[in-house]
């Protein structure tokens, strides 16, 4: 660190750090000094796959797993995200569709959770950002409007997508996706490798492939190693940033400060930092999903192109969401098998993932040691409980052009890898800790970003929203 | 009772029973795998050596207890529709074979070309676009 003040300091080099900080430095002089404290290193794609083959490599074990840098109260329910540089890029599988409009908009269209401080058209053109920045695959034919095409072209259907596409039209697409359909800006064309956490042939966008040339840039100084543990906050400002780094005690001032850590340490941050609005750190949530298993009679699912191939949205949108929650349905591609003689493909699986709204029985909360809070978690809502039950009962008729033998429903899984709601978005400081563009109610240089802002909790993956959101933050605020 | 939790006990009953037999300890986790595989796909014709070599390279990326559990399963003849491991070792079998290169024609007796794992051999799923062109 080579100064006592920077112009910008961003906690983070994750989604919400990096689409901030790409706009922010679009915008800013070029003089402008920004510092970037990364909790933790570059465990590069390289040595990632190395390791995955099997192969020792030194930086393997620089950052801590997530399960050791919190205490998880509830051992029935998993939180799931990777440390390090580009933080769950280097995790993410990559799919991102947008939301729909009505999904801003769930109190006033419904009377169910809130609505959003930002509506989808404000959105539209930050979601088209992000997507070029990203190389999208997708369709030309979805069920949220758009202004311009997907960058790419579409990853192909299976015969099982082609039945359902024939039958619901727009309501089943190709999968918009950051995985390339083809090889684009030093990306590999994705071939179904069904693993991609980490990509086997680096098809799929992460924050060290991006090419957006954010942490070359001169303006910028990146600090590994560097554990922020709280701000000092004097009246309705975000003073100074304190973290440890090397066994030291580090403070430093910051014009505007941009916490980009996912919802569970923002939270942290600023539970430890005397935030004084009560609502920081509750909320705490994410979709909940489940597996179903389709046996076909006599029909063949093969073709498709990638590991999430389409998404259905028959269960999605409409009055019903006065009772129970949406359900996007996310075809799988993945190189699964019918163990039966002359069946081995007559089978489909489809993950069903439902939407959620935010509770204040979960929440995240100061641990006694300061880096781990500890994370509650009661339950998912009754309002996505009910939308199980009834998916469970469409089903059927929802596949009826297939020839469907049987349907098996797994148990749900224990997390679908998102963490959302803990410093939510809202119009005023009682209903949310952010406005709409990310900034703190109370302290009005600081932004929080990332999917911690999402005042509910739509079925859609969260990371093109959450980027697009921080791009547009930038945007209008410098 | 839930699956997760029958299957569960029913490992720790097959390990205790087997244990107290010996044929637990005498049995290695390769004999094993290469039983229930022959027993899941009877109807196939299996080359010998290239099984025994799958399950030799398939033990190498196993932790012991997932050893341990299918070794107990095998002893008390628990299946890939009950077992979520079986179901995954058996299905890894056939696609580290070339039986769906050969558009899964039953009556050619099948062959080891190597493990599946996407980290050694990427873009090797037998079912997508490249391998059936005339599919979308």
């Amino acid at each position: 660190m080579t100064r006592d003040q920077y112009d910008l300091i961003v906690v983070g080099t994750g989604f919400a750090s990096t689409f901030f900080l790409y706009q922010y430095l679009k915008k800013a002089s070029k003089d402008s000094k920004v510092l970037v404290l990364e909790r933790g290193h570059l465990f590069s794609h390289a040595d990632r796959r190395k390791n995955l083959a099997g192969e020792r490599t030194d930086s393997a074990n620089l950052n801590p797993g997530a399960n050791q840098t919190f205490i998880n109260k509830n051992p029935d329910k998993h939180w799931a995200f990777t440390l390090g540089f580009g933080g769950s890029s280097n995790c993410w599988y990559a799919c991102t569709p947008r939301f729909l409009p009505s999904d801003f908009k769930l109190k006033s269209l419904y009377g169910v959770g809130e609505d959003w401080p930002v509506q989808y058209e404000e959105l539209e053109p930050y979601y088209t950002s992000v997507e070029r920045l990203m190389d999208i695959s997708g369709p030309e034919e979805t069920p949220f409007p758009r202004s311009e095409k997907y960058p790419l072209p579409p990853h192909r259907f299976s015969t099982v997508d082609e039945c359902l596409k024939r039958q619901y039209g727009k309501l089943y697409i190709n999968q918009p996706t950051a995985r390339a359909s083809q090889a684009v800006n030093g990306r590999n064309a994705c071939c179904a490798s069904a693993v991609c956490s980490v990509c086997p042939v680096n098809a799929k966008f992460t924050i060290e492939n991006s090419n957006l040339g954010v942490y070359e840039d001169d303006r910028i100084q990146l600090l590994y190693g560097a554990h922020v543990h709280s701000l000092d906050l004097v009246a309705n400002k975000a003073d100074k940033v304190n973290f440890i780094k090397d066994e030291r005690e580090h403070s430093v001032r910051g014009e505007v400060i941009a916490l980009g850590a996912n919802a569970i340490f923002n939270a942290n941050i600023l539970l430890n930092s005397d935030d004084r609005n009560p609502l920081t750190g509750k909320g705490l949530g994410e979709q909940v999903g489940l597996d179903a298993l389709v046996y076909l009679k006599d029909f063949d699912n093969v073709g498709g192109s990638t590991w999430v191939n389409a998404n259905g949205y028959m269960l999605y949108d409409g009055d019903h969401r006065k009772e129970y929650a949406a359900c996007l349905l996310e075809s799988n591609n993945a190189p699964f098998l019918r163990l039966e003689s002359g069946k081995w493909r007559h089978l489909a699986t489809f993950r069903m993932i439902f939407e959620d709204l935010p509770s204040e029985d979960n929440f995240v909360a100061k641990g006694k040691d300061r880096f781990k809070p500890e994370v509650h978690f009661k339950g998912h809502s009754d309002y996505a409980q009910r939308a199980i039950g009834k998916m469970k009962e469409r089903m059927p008729s929802l596949l009826k052009c297939l020839p469907v033998e049987k349907i098996e429903f797994k148990e749900p899984f224990p997390t679908e890898a998102h963490i959302l709601g803990t410093t939510r978005m809202s119009r005023d400081e009682h209903s949310g800790v952010v406005d709409q563009n990310m900034i703190h109610h109370h302290y009005r240089n600081l932004f929080v970003l990332g999917g911690g802002s999402f005042t509910t909790f739509t079925p859609n993956n969260p990371t093109l929203t959450l980027s697009a959101l921080s791009l547009m933050a930038a945007d209008r605020s410098f | 009772m839930k699956r997760r939790k029958f299957i569960t006990i029913a490992g720790v009953g097959a390990l205790v029973t087997a244990v107290a037999s010996g044929k637990f300890l005498t049995t290695s986790f390769e004999d094993s795998a290469e039983s229930i595989i022959r027993r899941e796909l009877n109807f196939l014709k299996l080359d010998d050596a290239g099984l025994r070599a799958f399950t030799k390279d398939y033990s190498a990326l196993k932790d012991r207890n997932f050893k341990l559990i299918v070794k107990s399963y095998g002893l008390l003849g628990v299946g890939s529709g009950r077992s979520g491991k079986i179901h995954q070792m058996v299905s890894t079998y056939l696609l580290s074979t070339d039986f769906f290169t050969n558009k899964m024609d039953e009556s050619r007796a099948i062959k080891y070309v190597g493990i599946f794992d996407p980290y050694r051999r990427p873009c090797a799923h037998p079912f997508t676009s490249p391998q059936y062109p005339d599919i979308s």
